[in-house]
């Protein structure tokens, strides 16, 4: 059997060695993907742009005002004169956030009452403004307890009582300073990854179905399982060059840390490949042409795994009977295992569920494959 | 240029069309999918941020916060622990997100004139979520520590404002900050982008690969007349596309349409020549539909992730923020939000319209002549 399965495999690299097509997207693929996104795609806000209507014109608002020129959140662009003009900068999408310093501001604070501030937001990015929204009312809110404590002191007596009721201290771990890309690369390996072996196998046996020599493979003595086998074998060894070239990248060349171990992530890579190739595989038995082999992969695995893997839009927040869906979605299981080591740094003690699903899923999912393959054979 | 023989053409193309099922999928099957995929799942909006709770101080004071956190929308206590080993393992395991950790002494340190402990952990690597759900946790933690400065100084005989500065955010466009506000006037645009190139770069490549083209070549049609009878049925599945996704995101998901339906219609085929040229191109330099697949998806890939469908362009670095100048589908997208979320008219969209326009022209030109060259 062995010698068999060796000789199919053999078969199928000359073919991939023949078509340049198939190593350019083997290899230029990933790695333009990894570069692209790596430095376009970011969901960290910063510079968002900004206008102040300063009604007040004081040496105390223009502290205010320094309070979010001085942060690397906000860039003030325009200092418009009037509050319309304000509005028709929000409509031309040239501002996302404006704040009015209403004339009283300087009175108000310097008095201790209260003085109104008001921002106005560009809500239709929903992500954004609500990050923004945050920004806005910390830098305001330490503005106003800064005061607030300047404005008790002048009261008198007040040294014995400590203004500071909370030590709050907020602490983001894995990710200390919020950055995005150390969540969105990770995703993106395993988003090129599913793609590339998906797109891949779907497309090897409609290759044969296509050109005829299917029949060939069909009258050998191959048993369907020993050919299916031989089929993926090539592309687990593609793909695993893939697998170290973006991790490389990911972590050397955009400095993301590994803080878990390398052979682990590996080693789990490989039973997230079997899925993938796996379901590639189901696809290819599925389809009768190339065309139905890609729609089908771009509909039944691309589209899912994007939307329900967690890979940016967070499954807690999905409504209950997509993430129930999400379940079986192979990419998702990778998702943990691969940001866990990545981030987290954790092991097997804490990954073997995700790698226990992503097992399950494999032998699932290339036995069904060996099994329609039989009956379309027969 | 004669009518009869485009209309002839135009026909020949719809009939095609119709018989073969799978174009008829690709009309119908990819706007409902994505519609509910997009209208459904992506939201970032933060909410049920799973919470876990260390409570080492059990007293009135930390069971008061606790309160306050249970009852925010936004937070969810998974699970209440008694060691911060259990939080670590917790986290690690990603079971929870977030979790406080209310020290010993808290309500005594509250109580008497010293600052209580309180620590908050959040789960940063989704680095938005955490920023979000930090903002949630210290809004609550705030307020909680306000009234207690209350409290505090009313016990000394002061009763002073707290918060001199009082913040008052303003959302305009999409008050509830509901993400599929944002999301469906996006898929319009996507679609339509991959709709329109990917049908008519298919429907020439098939007759390329049937060898019908060069009949075509040889009747009196000329290649304008071929193109525009060619092109016109992608036009129409463009249009009832659109059509059928505003209407399923404004009467399904409730997105509001503030703008003139007319104007968006107006502007949705400036929007289509540069697709249809892309098209176009991409049949030129394919010789199978498996090559147009394949030539397609590579260039629409990077075009939706640029295109600011999801990420933000005004955070890219400046080198790709340049290149999206040259995406079209970039002014589309800021239109149609203008139009949906904003209810503009053509004089704030102006800026948006005049660069499609150019795109559209040279990009659809160009084709064009490389088609006219190409045949002749």
């Amino acid at each position: 059997m062995r010698n068999r399965v060796i000789a199919v495999a053999n078969k199928e690299f000359i073919h991939i060695r023949r078509d340049p097509r198939t190593l350019l997207i083997v290899v230029l693929i990933p790695v333009l993907m990894i570069m692209l996104y790596g430095y376009a795609l970011t969901l960290d806000v910063n510079h968002i742009a900004t206008a102040v209507v300063d009604f007040d014109k004081t040496q105390i608002s223009r502290d205010f005002i320094s309070k979010f020129s001085n942060s690397r959140y906000f860039d003030i662009d325009f200092y418009p004169e009037r509050v319309s003009d304000l509005k028709s900068l929000i409509d031309l999408g040239r501002v996302s956030v404006g704040i009015v310093i209403p004339p009283d501001f300087s009175k108000k604070i310097t008095s201790g009452r209260p003085a109104d501030v008001q921002a106005l937001l560009d809500g239709s990015n929903s992500n954004t403004a609500a990050i923004t929204q945050s920004y806005v009312n910390i830098i305001s809110s330490q503005y106003g307890l800064a005061k607030a404590s300047e404005s008790l002191a002048k009261i008198g007596p007040l040294k014995n009582v400590n203004l500071n009721v909370i030590k709050y201290d907020p602490r983001f771990w894995y990710n200390p300073e919020l950055k995005s890309i150390n969540f969105l690369i990770p995703g993106q390996i395993c988003i090129i990854l599913m793609m590339l072996s998906t797109l891949l196998t779907s497309l090897s046996i409609v290759g044969e179905k296509e050109s005829g020599t299917i029949e060939g493979l069909v009258v050998s003595p191959i048993r369907t399982r020993e050919l299916v086998l031989g089929k993926i074998i090539p592309y687990i060894i593609l793909d695993f060059f893939d697998i170290v070239l973006v991790i490389a990248l990911g972590s050397l060349w955009f400095g993301v840390p590994i803080r878990g171990s390398l052979i682990l992530l590996f080693a789990l890579s490989f039973l997230f490949l079997f899925s993938a190739l796996g379901l590639g595989l189901l696809v290819s038995t599925v389809a009768r042409n190339a065309q139905e082999a890609y729609m089908m992969s771009t509909f039944s695995t691309m589209l899912p795994t994007i939307m329900l893997s967690g890979y940016v839009f967070p499954i807690s927040s999905m409504p209950v009977a997509l993430q129930v869906l999400s379940n079986v979605i192979p990419a998702k299981y990778f998702l943990i295992i691969i940001r866990g080591i990545f981030l987290k740094g954790v092991g097997l003690s804490t990954l073997w569920p995700s790698a226990l699903a992503l097992f399950i899923f494999g032998v699932l999912m290339v036995t069904l494959s060996v099994s329609r393959f039989k009956k379309r054979l027969t | 240029m004669k009518q009869s023989r485009i209309f002839y053409m135009m026909r020949k193309e719809f009939i095609q069309m119709m018989r073969d099922k799978r174009v008829i999928f690709l009309i119908f099957i990819p706007p409902l999918i994505q519609l509910i995929m997009f209208g459904y799942v992506a939201t970032t909006d933060v909410r049920h941020i799973s919470l876990a709770v260390l409570d080492e101080d059990h007293s009135v004071m930390s069971r008061a916060l606790i309160e306050d956190f249970r009852g925010s929308p936004n937070f969810d206590i998974k699970v209440t622990v008694t060691s911060k080993r259990e939080i670590r393992d917790l986290l690690d395991g990603g079971r929870v997100v977030a979790a406080i950790d209310i020290g010993r002494g808290f309500e005594r340190k509250i109580l008497r004139n010293e600052s209580a402990p309180l620590q908050v952990i959040l789960d940063g690597a989704d680095s938005n979520f955490a920023t979000i759900a930090g903002g949630y946790a210290s809004v609550i933690v705030s307020k909680f520590s306000n009234d207690r400065l209350k409290e505090r100084l009313a016990r000394q005989g002061i009763n002073a404002e707290i918060s001199p500065l009082e913040m008052k955010p303003r959302i305009w466009f999409n008050e509830e900050l509901k993400s599929v506000n944002y999301m469906v006037p996006g898929i319009v645009g996507m679609l339509m982008a991959i709709g329109t190139m990917m049908l008519s770069a298919l429907g020439i490549v098939k007759e390329k690969e049937h060898g019908t083209l060069e009949q075509l070549i040889v009747t009196p049609l000329t290649p304008a007349e071929l193109l525009i009878g060619k092109m016109a049925p992608y036009v129409v599945t463009s249009l009832i596309q659109v059509l059928l996704i505003v209407g399923f995101g404004v009467f399904w998901f409730r997105v509001p349409f503030r703008g003139d339906f007319f104007l968006l219609l107006s502007l949705v085929p400036l929007f289509l020549l540069p697709s249809l040229g892309l098209g176009l191109f991409i049949s030129l330099i394919s010789s199978s539909q498996y090559q147009a697949f394949l030539t397609g998806f590579l260039v629409l890939q990077p075009t939706i992730m640029l295109s600011g469908f999801i990420f933000p362009i005004r955070n890219m670095p400046p080198v790709i923020q340049f290149a999206t100048y040259f995406l079209p589908i970039r002014y589309f997208l800021e239109i149609i939000r203008g139009i949906f979320l904003k209810g503009v008219g053509i004089e704030y969209l102006w800026p948006q319209v005049w660069p499609l326009m150019i795109l559209g022209i040279l990009i659809f030109g160009l084709a064009v002549s490389r088609f006219k060259k190409k045949i002749s």
